[in-house]
């Protein structure tokens, strides 16, 4: 996985060297700046774009996550094979682009650069992100299970009392004097 | 992701002890209506002039009905279980256990019901 990063890291300083003829102390404090941002806004896009993809829901639904988290299980087998060559989804694209654009609203580098730095973001919290959708998706599971047999029970219980009720009347014109009628 | 098959692998297991228990329901409806009926009616056994009323006709009177409802209530839960094992098998193939997917290939192949039953 260092290789990987520092591949893209090299890289990526090999198109500011194209791009900068005469490159200063100014990106020493630019490039971890472009970094954090570049982290932030891919964090954001990503969860923004890949978990909530219809963007119209508050939260996704179970169907979504289950979706999307084999989308970022696809996603990470890719990442993981070969990160420079990887195929990419259009929630995805439209996630990397839009934090591009962030990206470089903020720090007016080059386009190439901030997708560069939205790519090493996400890979870097790629895992984060995995495990905690998995997590909330077996959380969610399991509260479905609970939900599914809880609601039998009480559809069952509410049958018990209606008819609890109508025995109730039934037999109240018989109830002995001896016991006070309800 | 060994923690995630993990709990696929256990959420599945929970889904088919769950459902293997509304089977034993099932196959046990009558006596458990049995005793539901004999349950509710209870409290008013020594309180009626039963000389004048059969409990034994109100039982049998709700007992249709008790039945009828409690099959529809495990039925519903059965088949709201069975989808999100469907979900799951077919979200996760690659996390689920050989046991789970040997189970599901064998009840396909024979087709003698749902694929998931």
């Amino acid at each position: 996985m260092l290789r990987e990063i520092l591949s893209v890291i090299i890289e990526y300083i090999k198109l500011l060297q194209d791009f900068v003829d005469n490159a200063t102390s100014f990106y020493i404090v630019y490039i971890p700046l472009d970094f954090f941002f570049a982290f932030i806004t891919s964090y954001m896009s990503f969860t923004f774009y890949v978990l909530n993809p219809s963007r119209t829901k508050a939260h996704p639904s179970i169907d979504d996550i289950i979706r999307f988290a084999r989308k970022i299980e696809m996603l990470d087998k890719n990442l993981k094979r070969n990160i420079t060559n990887y195929r990419i989804n259009s929630s995805l694209l439209t996630g990397f682009v839009v934090t591009a654009f962030i990206v470089l609203q903020f720090n007016k580098l080059n386009l190439i650069s901030s997708i560069l730095w939205s790519f090493l973001g996400l890979y870097a919290l790629r895992d984060p992100i995995i495990k905690g959708i998995q997590g909330t998706l077996a959380n969610d599971l399991y509260s479905e299970i609970g939900e599914s047999i809880n609601d039998s029970k009480n559809d069952y219980k509410s049958v018990i009392e209606s008819v609890d009720a109508k025995i109730k009347e039934e037999i109240k014109p018989y109830i002995r004097d001896d016991f006070e009628k309800e | 992701m060994a923690e995630f098959e993990k709990d696929i692998n256990n959420i599945i297991k929970k889904i088919n002890d769950e459902i293997k228990a509304f089977d034993l329901e099932l196959s046990n409806i009558d006596s458990i209506i049995e005793q539901d009926l004999e349950l509710l009616i209870e409290d008013y056994k020594c309180k009626i002039d039963t000389t004048k009323i059969d409990l034994d006709s109100i039982k049998m009177k709700y007992k249709n009905l008790l039945k009828m409802k409690k099959i529809e209530a495990i039925q519903r839960a059965k088949s709201k279980l069975l989808s999100i094992k469907e979900d799951i098998t077919n979200s996760f193939p690659d996390q689920i256990d050989y046991n789970f997917k040997k189970e599901y290939l064998e009840k396909f192949n024979n087709k003698t019901s749902s694929p998931l039953n």
